[in-house]
């Protein structure tokens, strides 16, 4: 609200100074310019509609209501001497999708730029719960005596679970001569409303209750930046050598703030506090308040022999100093012996993280033909805040775990970037570069595996543009990564490496091909392939490779037609090992190696897409349609080499690993709009839309199970019926461990139709729905 | 309303009519150099096509308020010096920088042309970037004559259409099930990147993976109490920030993306679907359904991230 009074202020300023016309229509002055209008204004309604419980995924990201809708409208201001771009473009205005852009240009002074835009990311239409959940933010309250099974299924529905963003950003850049650019920015964005989120109020085995989060944050950001260009060398023997530098300083300040600090919830097993059983209600600390600086200066220079190096430093510096929570508000546990220890020994954080960054590259053409490259960049992350001890540890409000020897970690890194390439045209427009990189990371070896980490990254590419109707583009890496030493932690598994410091070994494969055999039509082909391998990696992620291959099709028959056709197919396989634990600490089920398991998530994606623009009678009807498919499929593949044997029946079952169902979702929009002009004046839109949704997960419907245990119970075999549920109870009046709000995008069908009047089309463009490409 | 907002509304309106406001003209008459044509020898054969370029803002300095000698060779300061072209009625290109898909100038020359102008601010580095360096020209995205972009002069209506004219990867992947709102246009690969040149990986935009996404979700910021170790080095580890069929934009589903740092933690279960004993690790949120803080916790018993 407060964005769109200062909006508000703005344009009734932009008016005053201009003297809009209350009507708003052209008016012509010769002294004063002229303001030209644009609007476009109708209805939407649908012939098929999405229920409001299905339309999670349909307003994912936007707002479609039916009813009247003003579309666009459209301020021109032009000046009495035609130079400079003063415009005001609103949509959507009161909906809860809209966006509002002034932009005032004088080419070459000055730009001013303030945009705004409210979207919503809706992450649920079909939340149920049968406590009061984001009601009053920061308290989430059950009611006592705390309810059933058949209440929680029974539970009302919540409405939308929803966070909508307000960024407002305004920005001014002033170019007081060719060689000088200031530009000063200021960006507020607003989020309120509430996100799903799930807490355990006894250990992973629950009770667990998923509830709504409170959202009420705001940022601001300023950024400030100078630049200065000079088309020549200094005067003097530097301006034989220099024969032109640019220079950028800028300073960048972020404020986070956060209205709601905390949010209690309620167990939906205990009303009244238990030292054994957890603690009635919990509280979970939400984003802490925080400040960061960021200084920059860039700096180039143009050498003889077509060489420009550049060079930056930047520093920045992160702040967060919000007041701790207590390590728990469960007070029946001020009876245990161990409760003296859980008192924070500082009253904040007092948290300072310092980043540094150094660049320097240079690029060179000593001669045609030949293009060398070098580049360094050393970036380094430390953490400076005070460490402090950590007597004992509250785990989850319920118990106490001792813990003499910890500190508060720290994790500082150093990352160091070296890059050497040449590229040679071979022949005319036939390029061969090969290129050499390093990468080197230094890691804290108290919270590492391992301290140091290179990868060299040798890669060649051919790029031919020789013909004017093929360009063709192929390049080829060969990473290798190294640890220097790997230190493994005695509670892992002999064997294990974590994949972002494991050795491994990486290609990729890229081909990009743009044929246009006659000017009318260009087809672009793609394919490309990525291969990690982690050798040495007994256990944790062993491989993961990825193969996409797309064409893209662009034919214009003549300047009134215009049609694309797309196609991309994208395979993902990614397989870690892993294996089960049970048992006491070198007991024959500790280390089973027949309890080895291994995992592959295996992706596919597929989308296709077409779309025809046509002017179907010139200045009179034009047409725009398009139409998409998008499909995505996961699968998780738990395999064993071999049965899982050596242990207890139990535990072999515990041991032998199963697949999951498979995960889909597939959208499938699709738009026609025709537009009439009627004459110079005025245009009528006529839009269908039509979109179907599918989604089948698993894991967001609920199983119905049959017994009203946890542990050893008989599997589901019916996943029917919706969330919210409680896993491990049907009925009664005992609630079970698990209780979800039961979000789940639902599939949903629907068809709309628009119809707009315009108001000077030729000012608003005639738009697409859904977007495709 | 506080002081910050009442400064803020006060500045934005005293900016906003100062940008409203006239300035004075600045007529000018040029004769043109020697082997260049002048304007009005350009628009007698290419009027039509010069009509939307008159009215932008580029066409507006270049042809009515040049400030420089080089601007003020109009067409020219971008073509080149054109006498002989015109001289021949457009049958010689004679000296001329041109930059139809059939030119013969290299890409180079032409990109050298722009940076006279734009060699500054987010153009600073763009030579040795990566699209300098694989011979991408700056009318490959950019129509200075007529554009299709409400903003940026693009070729494509978009800057997600734009670059997805190559990077087809990318294009898909902001389709799939988990994105960015890119195709709702709430935000642009800009938002991100910086296509110009960055001294950053990736054309970031942000010194570093985790400071690019900080730019929009500064609550993951910190510091805090108790770090998530992969969250300070890099989204990615975790996210693929294009797009995902797993939600949250992860890279693999849960309890899988946990399991590949923490195998050991509840035993290194296996998570079936069917099983009430392990089924909750992967349903709903997978470990986020008690480990919730998982970006950081400044709760101080939120060492496991579960306050």
């Amino acid at each position: 609200m407060r964005h769109f009074q200062t909006l508000t202020a703005c344009v009734v300023a932009c008016g005053v100074v201009l003297g809009i016309p209350s009507t708003g229509s052209g008016q012509a002055s010769p002294k004063s310019g002229s303001v030209s209008a644009a609007a476009e204004v109708g209805v939407r309604t649908f012939t098929t509609e999405p229920s409001a419980l299905d339309r999670g995924k349909f307003e994912e990201y936007r707002s479609l209501p039916a009813g009247m809708l003003l579309e666009r409208l459209k301020l021109i201001y032009t000046p009495a001497d035609s130079f400079g771009t003063y415009q005001l473009t609103y949509r959507r205005p009161g909906d809860t999708d809209q966006n509002l852009w002034l932009q005032a240009k004088r080419p070459g002074l000055y730009d001013f730029d303030l945009s705004w835009s409210r979207f919503q990311h809706l992450y649920s239409s079909d939340a149920r719960s049968p406590g009061a959940e984001n009601v009053v933010p920061g308290f989430n309250t059950l009611p006592v005596p705390r309810p059933d099974s058949t209440a929680w299924r029974n539970a009302p529905y919540i409405g939308n679970v929803r966070s909508v963003w307000d960024p407002m950003k305004m920005s001014l850049g002033i170019t007081p001569t060719s060689a000088l650019d200031f530009k000063a920015e200021y960006i507020h964005t607003a989020k309120k409303g509430g996100i799903p989120q799930s807490i355990s109020f006894n250990g992973s085995s629950g009770p667990q209750r998923e509830f709504v989060s409170p959202i009420d944050q705001t940022t601001s950001d300023i950024r400030l930046a100078q630049s200065f260009s000079a088309a020549k060398g200094p005067d003097g023997i530097l301006g034989k050598v220099i024969k032109s530098y640019q220079f950028t300083v800028s300073y960048d300040y972020s404020r986070f703030q956060n209205a709601v600090k905390s949010v209690m919830v309620d167990n939906p097993m205990q009303a009244v506090s238990s030292p054994t059983l957890g603690a009635a209600s919990s509280l979970v600390s939400l984003a802490p308040d925080n400040t960061a600086h960021a200084a920059t200066i860039v700096g180039a220079l143009s050498l003889p022999y077509k060489t420009r190096v550049t060079g930056s430093v930047s520093g920045s510096w992160q702040y967060q100093n919000d007041p701790f929570f207590a390590q728990t508000n469960n007070d029946s546990l001020k009876s245990n012996v161990n409760y003296g220890l859980v008192s924070n020994a500082r009253a904040s954080l007092d948290g300072k993280v310092k980043q540094s960054t150094v660049n320097f590259s240079a690029t060179s053409r000593p001669f045609a033909g030949l293009t060398l490259a070098a580049r360094y960049r050393n970036h380094s992350y430390d953490n400076s805040t005070a460490q402090f001890h950590i007597k004992a540890l509250v785990v989850s409000d319920r118990s106490f775990a001792l813990a003499d020897s910890l500190y508060t970690e720290v994790v500082p890194y150093n990352k160091i970037n070296t890059e050497v390439s040449a590229t040679y045209e071979l022949v005319r427009s036939l390029a061969l570069a090969i290129g050499y990189s390093v990468e080197d990371w230094n890691r804290n070896v108290d919270e590492r595996n391992a301290q140091t980490t290179r990868e060299k990254t040798p890669r060649i590419s051919l790029d031919y543009n020789g013909l004017d109707w093929i360009s063709l583009h192929a390049s080829y890496s060969a990473g290798e990564r190294r640890y220097g030493w790997y230190r493994e932690s005695g509670t892992e598994i002999l064997g294990f490496r974590r994949f972002d410091i494991s050795n491994r070994d990486r290609k990729r494969l890229n081909f990009l091909a743009t044929v246009t055999p006659i000017d009318e039509l260009t087809v672009a082909l793609t394919y490309q392939t990525g291969d990690d391998q982690f050798p040495g990696a007994q256990y944790g992620t062993a491989s993961d490779k990825s193969t996409m291959t797309g064409v893209d099709v662009d034919w214009t028959p003549n300047k009134r037609v215009g049609v694309s056709v797309g196609y991309s197919n994208e395979n993902i396989d990614n397989i870690l090992n892993m294996r089960v634990r049970t048992g006491a600490v070198g007991s024959a089920t500790y280390d089973n190696p027949t309890y080895k398991w291994t995992n592959t998530n295996s992706d596919k994606s597929t989308t296709t897409f077409v779309s025809v623009n046509a002017v179907l009678i010139p200045d009179v009807l034009d047409m725009t349609a398009s139409a998409s498919s998008t499909e995505g499929h996961f699968w998780v593949y738990n395999r064993n080499a071999a049965a899982p044997t050596g242990g207890t029946a139990a535990q072999n079952l515990t041991a032998t690993a199963e697949d999951w169902p498979e995960v889909s979702q597939k959208l499938q929009p699709m738009a026609l709009a025709l537009r009439y002009r009627m004459d110079e004046n005025w245009a009528f839109t006529l839009r269908y839309q039509g979109e179907t949704y599918k989604q089948n997960d698993f894991r967001t419907l609920a199983p119905v199970f049959t017994t009203t245990t946890l542990a050893g119970g008989p599997v589901a075999t019916n996943f029917s019926g919706n969330l919210p549920g409680n896993i491990g109870a049907t009925s009664g009046t005992n609630t079970g461990q698990y209780h979800f709000l039961g979000n789940n995008y639902n599939p949903y069908t629907a068809n709309w139709l628009t119809f707009t009047v315009s108001w000077h089309p030729s000012a608003l463009p005639l738009e697409t729905g859904r977007p495709t490409f | 309303m506080t002081a910050i907002q009442h400064l803020f509304r006060g500045v934005a309106i005293a900016v906003t009519a100062l940008a409203v406001a006239v300035l004075p003209s600045a007529a000018h008459a040029q004769k043109p150099a020697a082997g260049y044509a002048g304007n009005e020898s350009c628009l007698e054969c290419h009027k039509k096509m010069a009509t939307p370029f008159l009215e932008s803002g580029k066409g507006q300095l270049l042809m009515g308020r040049p400030r420089t000698e080089h601007e003020k060779k109009g067409c020219e300061s971008c073509h080149g010096p054109s006498k002989t072209h015109a001289n021949s009625g457009g049958e010689e290109k004679g000296e001329m920088i041109t930059y139809s898909r059939k030119t013969t100038t290299t890409v180079a020359d032409r990109n050298a042309v722009c940076l006279q102008c734009h060699e500054k601010t987010a153009r600073t580095l763009w030579k040795g970037s990566a699209h300098e360096a694989r011979n991408v020209a700056c009318t490959d995205c950019h129509a200075v004559m007529h554009h299709e972009s409400e903003r940026g002069a693009l070729k494509k209506s978009t800057v997600a259409a734009t670059c997805g004219t190559c990077h087809a990867q990318k294009k898909a992947a902001i389709a799939k099930y988990s994105h960015m709102p890119l195709g709702e246009k709430k935000m642009e690969c800009t938002s991100c990147h910086n296509p110009h040149g960055s001294a950053n990986d990736k054309l970031l935009n942000g010194v570093t993976v985790a400071e690019t996404c900080f730019s929009c979700h500064q609550e993951k910021r910190g510091p805090f109490l108790w770090e998530h170790t992969p969250v300070i080095e890099s989204c990615a580890n975790c996210h693929d920030s294009h797009g995902s069929n797993k939600e949250k934009m992860l890279k693999v589903s849960r309890p899988r993306l946990c399991q590949q740092c923490h195998p050991t933690a509840h035993g290194g279960s296996v998570a079936k679907s069917t099983d009430q004993a392990t089924v909750r690790f992967a349903y709903n949120k997978g470990c986020s359904n008690c480990h919730l803080n998982i970006h950081g916790s400044n709760h101080p018993a939120g060492a496991f991230f579960t306050r």
